[in-house]
């Protein structure tokens, strides 16, 4: 968690990424920060985030995110 | 210019805000060197029509350039000491596979191939292939993402209260949407610069 928290205030340093908790809905984050994001995510954590899950709630706070991330996991390691 | 040339020019400005019609009207008339089923041409005639194939679905805007020659020789002619050049022009055709769009003000070089499933972002000069399934941007452009990356991003701001609206046949907006978006702008600068100041 705090690796991701780490991961993404280098990414985007202007965002106050401990604080904010409607990054998405409030459009903290535009679409190319969300791109950064996922990019980011993809190759930090191996994970491909799905278009299934691709809504706001998902991305509106680091604790969302991270809750994503090993909800990916879970269901990817299940399948293996 | 040619009359026949300067005509199809004529015809293209006159279709400025329906570019399928230019599209339409370019195939009819066998203009270009191929032009497939729902795609959308600049305004600007390329200097050799037969020398770009556009496929299927490819949306350029109006105010895209593609070049299908250069005519460097014929500057170095007088130009370079160091060879004799002649007054020739090099030529490259352009081929523009399915499902591309090319955003405003972006200039497609002679030789270029782009896509298929390909974004070439605003003002973008494209000197080499893109990729299929790649957005590019920049002078020169680069890969920056990728199509699916698009998709999804597009996906999340179709789900949230983004500032989206059905665009009417009058390119007007109301000015309850104009105040929803200088509402939106607002909140975010304000919650961006406020991290920063406090630092």
């Amino acid at each position: 968690m705090n690796e991701l928290i780490k991961a993404l205030n280098e990414l985007l340093p202007t965002v106050d990424f401990e604080k904010e908790k409607s990054l998405v809905s409030e459009g903290i984050l535009d679409s190319l920060s969300l791109v950064s994001i996922m990019l980011m995510i993809n190759e930090v954590y191996h994970v491909d985030i799905p278009v299934e899950e691709m809504s706001p709630e998902n991305f509106d706070s680091v604790e969302s995110m991270y809750a994503l991330i090993e909800k990916i996991k879970a269901s990817s390691s299940e399948m293996h | 210019m040619t009359i026949r040339r300067a005509m199809t020019q004529f015809r293209f400005w006159l279709f400025i805000g329906n570019s399928w019609k230019r599209a339409e009207y370019a195939k009819k008339k066998g203009i270009f060197g191929q032009i497939g089923n729902n795609s959308r041409l600049p305004t600007e005639l390329p200097l050799y029509p037969k020398l770009v194939r556009v496929h299927n679905n490819v949306t350029i805007h109006r105010s895209v350039k593609l070049i299908t020659h250069d005519r460097i020789n014929a500057f170095l002619m007088n130009a370079s000491k160091a060879y004799k050049f002649k007054s020739t022009e090099t030529l490259g055709p352009i081929e523009i596979m399915d499902n591309v769009y090319i955003g405003m003000n972006s200039v497609i070089m002679p030789g270029v191939k782009i896509g298929p499933n390909a974004i070439v972002s605003v003002g973008s000069v494209v000197a080499s292939d893109v990729p299929p399934n790649t957005i590019v941007a920049g002078v020169p452009a680069k890969v920056v993402g990728t199509f699916d990356s698009l998709v999804k991003i597009r996906v999340l701001q179709d789900k949230m209260n983004a500032l989206q609206f059905e665009r009417s046949g009058d390119e007007m907006i109301n000015e309850e949407t104009i105040k929803k978006a200088w509402e939106l702008f607002d909140k975010k600068k304000n919650k961006t610069t406020h991290k920063e100041e406090n630092k």
